[in-house]
């Protein structure tokens, strides 16, 4: 993840949202046609949200909706964001 | 054919076979054994029957009419082996040999070379118990031999006190303990005498050992006798001492006669004997015992007349003339069936099996399972695709090099017919990066394979990776089997590299995935849906009692059963515990050996005995007599992905177990099982030994058998090949094997449609469920499939892009329903979609009422990407036309109640003109449950008989509305015929052509019911 890109879901993406048994916000991501789905929840639902919402800077909006300082998640999220870019659920543009 | 001129075991068996098979309808002949009695035992003019004192006699009858003209000789002892084999009459005649004696052929080392280095030329070879057949170094198969039932008889407590024995007095029969035990009884100071029928060598030495112990006042020395079958109906108890037969036929006719039988726990007497729920057996010639058990027995008459009456109706169960005739039959066909390898074809399931392992005499996983769906499915036909043959592999390694047998039937299988079991062993000439195009070859030869057998419809079971080639090559529907997590084991990083994308592969285009553990559950279910199906155990195989193995090593044991493959094996632990056992014991290793040389070297050098693989047969005798089992395994992700077949094997044995904390034995440990880190494991084992108990202490019969594995697998491939019943929409999500929200999934089906239509430049509007706008969502409606309606010139391109992406078609437009107007395809991943070419009500022509909408269209973003939809007023009408179709009641009326009913009248307006300009007016009429208010018409009646049950009025109905006499003509015609893609969905499979028959049959009946007024079940 650079500070000169941002990621984006890209158009071959399908995603959508449901609640898990305790009423938790949960993403449903596949790559289209050909999948497969990758389910993700908790923070890793919250990233996505953030992403699909263009929210800058992604890390910054993520740590604030979690309740942690930026320096303590800014290496997971990216870490994540790289791993979903490795899956090409996301890509940088 | 038996080269004798006797009549004693032997010979009876053929003369009881000879008979039975004559009644079955056979023409059999009979040469050798001593004329007169075989004449007096068969007494079938039928039959013909020809001397064969020796083989030369033999050869000369062989060259004779029968000889000439034989399906099949079947030839008994060494003497008719070798006769039949060299024999010219019979160069292209199939030869059966049974073997009677748990021993190598010939009674001499002459003799024995020449059938060995013959006897591979045999079609089969039929043991007659299983304890022959592990004794002996062919796969056997094994067929009781059978006894005519006797009468009843009267019970053992009323009969004469008598302990009969019945057998040759030679020296390997064991008499002298039969005496010692008699004498140990103390029976013979209750009035007991001791009967022995036979005579032989050892006749004058028994005399005198009765004499010494006292009793020779009691023993009755009767000689030869023949009227044995009396004398057994006489006696209160049968002794069995011998330690050596193959089956003791002796004691299956004691078992006839119902007497209780006293038998030393050796050879055929533990199936004969040991099959009882709680047989007699006293260990291999201790006197002391038996005579404790006999004297026993004779104090308790209830307890014998219980004991003896399980025996005989064990006898009738599985020692019938009836069942030995009808199995050697079986065998019989197979072999000639074998000698023409053209295959019938059949009209069952079809099953490609690639497998990790070979088929052969140790048994796995895939052939209990394969074993149990062939019995259980009688019409599947399975191919067996085996690893290939490597010789240049196979150099390197120090073995002899060969080529892969190719394709060829699999051996007989009891109750599994001859052409439904074959086997394909591929040859791998070359090294991979000499021949890189090895792998299509292999796939495609897999496929001829296939073609040749007369598969049309098979699937494909990938149990080596290796088998996403075939799913490339040839898109038939999959299961991937994960039996090992291979992306663990220690491989080089382009044979890992190959195996990841061939897994990648199946993960993505399996309809199913099947995994074996746990562990495997959590690392493949993070990429897709599995269904976990555990390992197994051969419950009958390991609860029957068994003798030693005469290659275990004298003294305390410690036993590991499994494939020596240093992924799995500690060899550095194994060294450890053998030095820690030092005296005291020895480790043993059984299994088949994946070993180097060096790691073979260290075991050696440690003092381990490595005993090879074992037929399946012979593993229990192993376990049993095992004073521990050990698992000295690596621990690590490889082997925390296994789920070992020996765990099952040793909880249904009982031993103690000792293992590292491996996946599995980790979670079962108990009193019997120690799992101990690997620093302890070697004092963990050392204590164990010797064992405090023997088998069957300890013995779990709980464990689970693989029949519950086979019900499981079978579950499983009806989904692969039907995947979800499409009959019932509301009940497609519980077979989809989806982990997916049923709403998610649905959504993204629309979505991946939309991205397959794009690429191929087709036009399609999504219609009904998600699609539609919000505000005309029902909110109780949980749509199950994706509908779209499509540009019709689009059509053939849409499906053919959606095949190209995984989709397959489960239905056609013909079949789909009166109108004709969906086909409907199955994704693994996004479920059903239909695809519509018309939308059923709307009167204009496809293609312009096609163009309108699509003019007019909207779209909506459905799991984040934008589809094209019709207008608002348009999915109204839509919604409204879609419930004519089905009965007035339930969703449909839900449906139409929010979208029409709820709408203002603005709304409404705007939907009449769209319907006045689709020309919509009957179906709309008929959504709005008004359709009786329009004038009769042929549409009118269609459908009213489409919104009604009866089936008569709707053909009716469709034959009144076709536009020319051509298509009445076509529609008539197939008014009569099965729509057999319903049927398939019914079936959970495609039909059979009697199935198709039988439904047209049930068709014509219900038909006839309906017009008779009386209906019929649908």
């Amino acid at each position: 993840m650079t500070t000169s890109s941002r990621p984006v879901i890209p158009t071959d993406v399908g995603w959508t949202t449901d609640t898990d048994v305790l009423g938790l916000p949960r993403v449903m991501a596949a790559r289209l046609p050909g999948g497969p789905v990758v389910m993700l929840a908790g923070v890793a639902a919250t990233i996505w949200l953030s992403v699909a919402d263009g929210a800058t800077p992604l890390v910054a909006s993520v740590a604030e909706a979690t309740g942690h300082p930026v320096a303590t998640v800014r290496a997971d999220i990216e870490a994540f964001v790289d791993d979903l870019v490795g899956q090409r659920l996301l890509e940088y543009r | 054919m038996v080269c004798t001129t006797n009549f004693a075991g032997v010979e009876r068996h053929v003369a009881v076979l000879a008979s039975a098979q004559h009644d079955q309808g056979h023409q059999v002949t009979v040469l050798g054994g001593d004329l007169g009695q075989m004449r007096e035992a068969i007494d079938r003019p039928g039959v013909e029957l020809s001397p064969a004192p020796d083989m030369w006699a033999a050869l000369r009858g062989l060259t004779g009419p029968a000889g000439r003209r034989a399906d099949v000789v079947a030839t008994h002892m060494t003497t008719a082996d070798v006769a039949a084999l060299i024999s010219p009459a019979l160069v292209r005649t199939p030869v059966v040999s049974t073997r009677h004696f748990a021993a190598r052929r010939g009674a001499t080392p002459g003799t024995r070379s020449v059938a060995e280095r013959l006897q591979s030329r045999l079609s089969a070879e039929i043991a007659v118990s299983e304890h022959i057949a592990t004794s002996i170094d062919v796969d056997a198969t094994v067929i009781l031999p059978g006894i005519p039932d006797r009468p009843d008889g009267s019970d053992p407590s009323s009969r004469s006190r008598t302990v009969l024995v019945a057998q040759r007095l030679e020296a390997e029969k064991s008499t002298d303990v039969a005496v010692a035990a008699f004498a140990a009884s103390g029976l013979d100071r209750q009035g007991w005498r001791l009967s022995i029928a036979g005579d032989g060598s050892q006749r004058a030495a028994l005399e005198g050992l009765a004499e010494r112990l006292q009793v020779r006042g009691s023993v009755d020395f009767l000689g030869h006798r023949s009227d044995v079958d009396h004398l057994m109906a006489q006696a209160s108890l049968f002794l069995a001492p011998c330690t050596i037969e193959g089956m003791g036929l002796a004691v299956v006719e004691a078992m006839a006669a119902a007497v209780p039988v006293v038998a030393a726990a050796a050879g055929g007497h533990l199936e004969s004997v040991g099959g009882a729920r709680d047989p007699v057996l006293f260990a291999p010639g201790d006197a002391q015992e038996a005579g404790h058990l006999m004297a026993s027995l004779a104090a308790d008459p209830e307890r014998r007349d219980r004991y003896g009456r399980e025996l005989q109706e064990r006898q009738r169960r599985d020692f019938s003339v009836a069942a030995q005739a009808t199995a050697t039959e079986a065998l019989y066909r197979h072999v000639i069936a074998a000698s023409s390898p053209r295959p019938t074809m059949g009209t069952g399931r079809e099953l490609v099996v690639v497998s990790l392992e070979p088929w052969d005499r140790v048994w796995r996983r895939n052939q209990h399972l394969l074993a149990g769906l062939l019995l259980a499915e009688p019409s599947l036909r399975v191919l067996v695709v085996e690893p290939a043959q490597d010789p240049v592999h196979r150099l390197r390694s120090g073995s002899a090099p060969r080529v892969g047998r190719g394709l060829r039937r699999g051996p007989h299988l009891s109750g599994v017919g001859i052409d439904n079991l074959w086997l394909l062993e591929p040859t791998k000439a070359l090294p991979r990066r000499l021949d890189p195009d090895q792998d299509e070859r292999w796939a495609a030869q897999v496929e001829q394979a296939a073609t040749r057998l007369g598969f049309t419809h098979p699937m494909l079971w990938a149990n080596d990776p290796h088998g996403a080639l075939v799913l490339e090559r040839t898109g038939w529907p999959t299961l991937y089997d994960i039996t090992d997590d291979w992306l663990e084991a220690d491989r080089d990083a382009v044979t890992l590299t190959r195996l990841a994308t061939h897994e990648a592969t199946l993960m993505e285009r399996a309809a199913e995935v099947v995994v074996c553990s746990p562990s495997l559950v959590t690392t493949k279910s993070r990429h897709r849906p599995v269904t976990l199906i555990h390992n197994a155990v051969d419950a009958a195989a390991t609860a029957r009692p068994t003798a030693r193995p005469s290659d275990l090593p004298a003294g305390p044991v410690a036993v590991y059963i499994g494939t020596l493959h240093s992924d799995r094996l500690d060899i550095r632990l194994c060294e450890q515990t053998a030095e820690s056992l030092g005296d005291r014991g020895t480790l043993v290793l059984v299994g088949p050996d994946a070993l180097t040389d060096r790691e073979r070297e260290r075991l050696d050098e440690a003092g381990i005995v490595r005993l090879g693989p074992k037929d399946r047969r012979l593993v229990p005798a192993y376990l049993q007599h095992a004073d521990v089992l050990v698992v000295p395994h690596v621990v690590d992700d490889f082997t925390d992905s296994l789920d070992p077949i020996k765990l099952y094997e040793y909880r249904a044995v009982g031993r103690p177990v000792v293992s590292t904390p491996v996946a599995g034995f980790r979670e079962a440990a108990d009193d019997r099982l120690r799992v101990v880190a690997s620093r302890d494991f070697p004092a963990a084992v050392t204590t164990a030994l010797p064992a405090a108990d023997r088998y069957p202490t300890g013995v779990d019969t709980s464990v689970p058998t693989w029949a519950d594995r086979v019900q499981e697998m079978r579950e499983v491939l009806q989904r692969v090949e039907v995947g979800p019943d499409p009959a019932d929409p509301e009940d497609r999500a519980v077979f989809s094997g989806a982990e997916v929200p049923l709403d998610a999934r649905v959504r993204f089906g629309h979505a991946a449609v939309q991205q397959v239509a794009e690429r191929a430049g087709v036009d399609l509007l999504h219609i009904k469920g998600v699609a539609l706008d919000d505000s005309l969502i029902h909110p109780d409606r949980h749509p199950t499939d994706a509908d779209v309606l499509v540009r019709p010139d689009h059509i053939e391109q849409l499906v053919a892009a959606c095949t190209a992406v995984g989709y397959r078609a489960t239905g056609r437009f013909s079949t789909s329903s009166p109108f004709e107007h969906a086909m409907t395809l199955w994704h693994d991943l996004w479920g059903y979609l239909d695809i519509h070419r018309h939308f059923p009500g709307i009167g204009l022509p496809p293609d312009e009422a096609f163009e309108r909408l699509w003019s007019a269209r909207t779209h909506k973003d459905i799991a984040a990407v934008p589809c094209a939809t019709p207008a608002l007023i348009a999915q109204i009408g839509i919604v409204v036309l879609h419930s004519g179709r089905t009965s007035s009641i339930g969703r449909a009326a839900r449906d139409v109640r929010h979208v029409w009913h709820l709408a203002d009248e603005p709304t409404r307006e705007a939907v009449r003109g769209w319907v006045a300009q689709m020309h919509a007016e009957v179906g709309f009429a008929a959504g709005l449950g008004m359709l009786d208010s329009l004038p009769p018409s042929p549409e009118q009646a269609l459908w009213s008989a489409v919104a009604r049950d009866g089936r008569i009025d709707e053909w009716r109905a469709r034959i009144a509305v076709a536009p020319d006499r051509r298509s009445r003509l076509v529609l008539t015609l197939r008014a009569f015929m099965v729509n057999t893609d319903h049927l398939a969905t019914q079936l959970g499979h495609r039909p059979t052509r009697a199935e198709t028959l039988l439904a047209f049959v049930d068709r014509i009946r219900r038909g006839a019911l309906e017009i008779l007024g009386r209906g019929g079940d649908r």
